[in-house]
């Protein structure tokens, strides 16, 4: 009889340690499943032929596939979300309460609606010193830092110009210094050369904000006061600037006329098709070259080299500043938290942010960038000589969209409409951007 | 002598009023011409999608492409997930056609036919739900959906489309025309009303049915918003939201846009091309004799 | 039995037979309509009641206040809301009119034709609407576009200067009701044909033998039989066109200068990129509020009980 009891004790002791140590097991490794979404971007992931077109969903797989290996508790769940729907689709989740844990965008509303993670308690010395400060700053609001930095600058537009080379040697226009950059002067003289000889110079285009806003900034112009409060688009400068543009299409005639229904893409096309002698972009553009040639939908590889945009000699170069990243939506699970972060900074680290090179974007980390060499593009180009060019026109980089606090989305419509008015004529120069001066004040700050 | 040539040929020989050769001419050339203008997008959708990349931005364009190629149309089926898109298009399809038809018909014959009580008010409320555009329900109605635990699943694409205010309004009006006679006397004779439903009113409005058949299947395989947002795995996406993302992997690529378009359309022609007999054809009210 | 001529009155009611009669006949209706109204009251009649209810709140993801009527006033302060109603009105009585007046004119020139080509011109009309309507927007964008569209290549035969369709206010919502025109009505076609078909020949022969002229047998004879089906098309069709999104979402985003915003894409901006879920649908029952009348009027109108 006391053996059976030593032995049910013996079994006792021996299920009593089994069982804790089984439960802290669990609690230190707890079973997540993370899900993070993404637009579609056409990153090839290593191991991926050179030769093919990636489709969007291959970068994803592979970064999820990588952290997956680095910690076996944590499913990662991935979608890419077509740009057509984003909105519904984002919106959606997050008022039913099921936004993803990790989400490739930035909009400031949802910081004030309380359904952002704040990154501060995450972030590592390292991290701090090594992202760019203003890639940084693009996620602060109020004190704190809500998205780990991704994409530094965007393709191109709204810092650089793409000048076709051979356009410019047949005509026997000289290129511009790019480092020294050019005038607005020494452009329009540039460009009415192409004008004599039989090709626009550049396309204007209403819907393309990013470089209808750097025209407007070339004499010193803002899109926003100091404290944001009010918008200030219709200063004198910004009437000189977008007089000077209306002038280029009716008076000058260096860009096609119908600027009220044209596009970016239009733009694009035009360079493409050789119907202008500019366009925009930075490097990610001469990789959409390459690109366009290899899938056959371009005859003639161009030839390019960057400019920046021309500035006037008062008030000196001006470029587009911005980046993209990663936002952590709301979570209660304290675990999940430190996850979801681990993630966000995995996407994000030195050897994943390099991954941008593929699209020829420059990345928000200091020692990412200095890696880049941007191979795939040297046939149409010297690259370093361009990467130069582009990052040191961004170095002169504003926010033409305002703010990080604040959400361009809510006067888009109106800033487009106006240049609507100003190209086809139904209003002025100084009227449009009163227009939209007064629609944006009245929209943003309910003045 | 007109009507001799042209009966049987070009006109109906039973129809009571015929057009004379002028009006024949006018009537004719106004059809030809509209038919025309409607086909023309169509038929340049279909020649984009068989010309080879690189050769959609001419201008002017060509009326058919030098070397017509199936290579886009290829690259299209080819596309990972590309069959999952299309399974879950045809189940949404179906099980809303047939679900539609049956939930449909039944309502429209009880407005239509018995007079009951709250039939009215029960009726404009209908209507009623028809008057708020689907964007501001979506979120109500995807908060509905994930409280009820059907995101990311098949009956989450289906169970929000399953009672359709305009199917039961169309089955109300063909049913309405009906001469309450014919289901009077099938009273008289014993009938439930469950019987008379099923075998008087139903072969009566097969034109009705199928025309609603078709166009629910129409509506629900082009259908795309409420897919993408009740999704969240790339195998229960549908045929559109999968294209929406082919689209956007290749902008400017008109070649394989519309390679994807034809391919979208393919299965619904298919389908309208079998039961076109009930569709196109009216129904004589020819039953009533006697 | 010969089929009574056709009145615009409704026909007596038979007198109700002893079996069958009130409850039990009430009880059949509902258990007909029981399936149908469940799926209905779900998923449906909830949904749109917590819209209609949003209406009244501020409604954020953390934070939920009741503002009463604030985002109705809102409404009609704001003025972008009254020029989309304009665009929408214009653009729904033209679409709406002509469409319908398109469809019935080919469904009448399709009415004498032998089966054969019946069928042949009602597919050629039905089919392409099948194709999606994002897809018939991205074709017509192609059409519409200034430098390469199929349109200017068109009209460049006549010698004519290239119009940028969508890029300028005054031809941007003609050109958006132009399509929508052309583009649609073919299921309209097809159920004003087979409405057609179903009249009996004898009320023809009635009327040719009165000496009636083609137009009064139209008026007198056609129309008034196939009022259901036409009551239907025109509130279906006004309610659906009240409501045109897409074409605006993919071609012109509501521009140039407003020119093409109508209220749905004014709801859609409101919802889905400024996240005021209440305001949107404080829209949306205005909107709701204008089809309602338009309804009645055109149930007024057309309602009236028709048998053969």
């Amino acid at each position: 009889m006391r053996k059976l009891l030593l032995v049910v004790l013996m079994v006792l002791v021996a299920v009593g340690f089994v069982v804790p140590s089984t439960a802290f097991a669990q609690s230190s490794e707890p079973e997540i499943t993370l899900t993070w979404w993404i637009n579609p971007w056409r990153i090839r992931p290593p191991g991926f032929p050179a030769d093919e077109s990636p489709t969007g969903e291959e970068f994803p797989a592979y970064i999820s596939e990588q952290f997956m290996e680095l910690h076996p508790n944590v499913t990662v769940e991935y979608e890419v979300v077509p740009n057509a729907g984003f909105d519904e689709k984002v919106t959606t989740a997050i008022f039913a309460g099921s936004p993803p844990d990790v989400l490739r965008w930035w909009n400031p509303t949802w910081v004030y609606d309380g359904v952002l993670e704040p990154i501060d308690d995450y972030l590592t010395d390292e991290d701090r010193a090594d992202f760019i400060d203003y890639t940084l700053e693009a996620g602060y609001v109020d004190g704190n830092h809500y998205m780990w930095p991704w994409n530094n600058s965007n393709n191109g537009m709204g810092s650089t110009l793409m000048l076709n080379v051979e356009a410019f040697e047949e005509a026997g226009i000289p290129l511009p210094d790019p480092m020294a950059g050019w005038t607005i002067d020494e452009f329009m003289d540039v460009a009415r050369q192409f004008k004599d000889a039989g090709m626009y110079a550049i396309t204007l285009a209403a819907s393309d904000n990013h470089n209808m806003l750097a025209w407007l900034h070339r004499f010193g112009a803002r899109t926003m006061n100091e404290e944001a409060t009010e918008f200030t688009l219709n200063s004198p400068e910004g009437v000189r600037a977008l007089q000077l543009m209306i002038e280029m299409i009716n008076i000058e005639e260096i860009a096609p006329r119908g600027a009220e229904g044209l596009g970016v893409y239009d733009a694009i096309d035009n360079l493409h098709q050789e119907r202008a002698a500019m366009g925009y972009g930075g490097i990610y553009e001469i990789g959409r070259i390459d690109r366009y040639v290899k899938e056959g939908r371009l005859e003639n590889p161009l030839e390019v080299v960057l400019a920046p945009f021309p500035h006037d000699p008062t008030v000196g170069p001006v470029a587009f500043q911005t980046s993209g990243g990663f936002v952590v939506f709301r979570q209660t699970d304290d675990y999940k938290r430190d996850m979801a972060m681990e993630f966000a900074r995995f996407v994000t680290n030195p050897e994943n942010i390099a991954l941008l090179e593929d699209l020829l974007y420059i990345t928000a980390r200091k020692s990412a960038n200095a890696q880049l060499t941007f191979e795939r593009v040297q046939a149409y180009t010297d690259v370093q000589r361009q990467v130069e060019v582009y990052t040191n026109a961004i170095d002169y980089g504003v926010a033409y969209f305002g703010p990080p606090t604040f959400d361009w989305g809510i006067v888009n419509d109106f800033f487009v409409s106006a240049m609507q008015a100003a190209f086809s004529g139904d209003m002025s120069a100084q009227q449009a951007l009163d227009e939209f001066v007064r629609q944006a004040n009245a929209a943003a700050f309910g003045r | 002598m007109w009507r001799r040539l042209t009966r049987g040929r070009l006109f109906d020989p039973d129809h009571p009023m015929p057009p004379g050769p002028f009006g024949s001419f006018v009537g004719l050339g106004i059809l030809v011409a509209l038919a025309v203008a409607i086909s023309v997008p169509m038929y340049w959708m279909v020649v984009t999608a068989i010309t080879p990349t690189g050769m959609t931005a001419k201008f002017p364009p060509d009326l058919f492409p030098a070397d017509p190629t199936l290579r886009n149309l290829q690259e299209i089926v080819q596309r990972r997930h590309f069959w999952n898109w299309v399974a879950n298009s045809t189940f949404m399809a179906v099980v809303l056609t047939l679900a539609t038809l049956v939930l449909g018909s039944m309502a429209g014959y009880a407005f239509a036919k018995i007079p009951f009580k709250g039939s009215r008010p029960l009726f404009w409320l209908h209507i009623v739900a028809m008057m708020l555009p689907f964007e501001v329900i979506l979120v109500p109605l995807f908060i509905l959906v994930s409280r009820m635990g059907l995101v990311d699943t098949h009956a989450g694409l289906v169970v929000p489309l399953l009672a359709s205010p305009f199917a039961v309004f169309l089955m109300k009006q063909f049913i309405q025309t009906l001469p309450t006679e014919l289901m009077d006397s099938a009273r008289i004779d014993g009938a439930n009303e469950f019987q008379i439903y099923t075998l008087v009113v139903l072969p009566l409005i097969r034109a009705g049915l199928a025309f609603l058949g078709i166009i629910t299947f129409v509506n629900t395989w082009n259908v795309f918003v409420w897919p993408l947002v009740v999704t969240r795995s790339a195998e229960m996406r549908t045929l559109q939201v999968g294209l929406a993302l082919v689209r956007e992997e290749v902008p400017l690529f008109y070649a394989l846009h519309m390679a994807g378009a034809v391919i979208a359309a393919a299965p619904v022609i298919l389908v309208f091309f079998a039961f076109q007999r009930y569709f196109l054809r009216g129904v004589t009210v020819g039953a009533v004799k006697g | 039995m010969t089929p009574s001529p056709a009145t615009a009155t409704a026909t007596p009611r038979p007198p109700r037979t002893r079996r069958g009669r009130g409850p039990r006949r009430d009880l059949w209706g509902w258990f007909f309509i029981a399936p149908h109204l469940f799926v209905f009251a779900l998923f449906v009649l909830l949904p749109v009641a917590f819209a209609v209810v949003l209406a009244f709140l501020d409604y954020r993801p953390m934070r939920v206040t009741w503002v009463g009527l604030d985002n109705f006033e809102r409404v009609f302060r704001d003025e972008l809301f009254g020029r989309a109603l304009r665009n929408t009105t214009v653009f729904t009585a033209v679409v709406v009119t002509f469409w319908l007046g398109k469809a019935l004119l080919i469904a009448y020139l399709i009415d004498p034709l032998a089966k054969g080509w019946q069928t042949f011109f009602k597919s050629a009309f039905y089919l392409p609407g099948v194709t999606s309507s994002i897809i018939i927007s991205l074709i017509w964008l192609w059409i519409f576009n200034p430098s390469f569209g199929l349109l200017n290549a068109f009209i460049a035969l006549f010698g004519l200067e290239p119009v940028s369709w969508l890029g300028s206010t005054r031809t941007a919502l003609p050109s958006l009701m132009a399509m929508q025109i052309i583009m649609g009505g073919g299921s309209s076609i097809v159920l004003l044909s087979a409405a057609m078909s179903r009249i009996p020949r004898d009320l023809y022969e009635v009327a040719i033998l009165d000496g009636a002229s083609r137009g009064r047998v139209f008026g007198q004879v056609v129309v008034p039989l196939i009022q259901p089906t036409l009551l239907y098309l025109v509130v279906t069709g006004t309610i659906n066109t009240f409501q045109v999104f897409e074409s605006v979402y993919v071609m012109t985003q509501g521009g140039p200068q407003f020119a093409t915003t109508t209220v749905v894409y004014r709801i859609y901006t409101t919802a889905f990129q400024r996240f005021d879920l209440g305001y949107a649908s404080a829209q949306a029952i205005v909107l709701f509020a204008i089809t309602m009348v338009l309804a009645a009027i055109q149930f007024r109108w057309l309602g009236r009980d028709v048998e053969y």
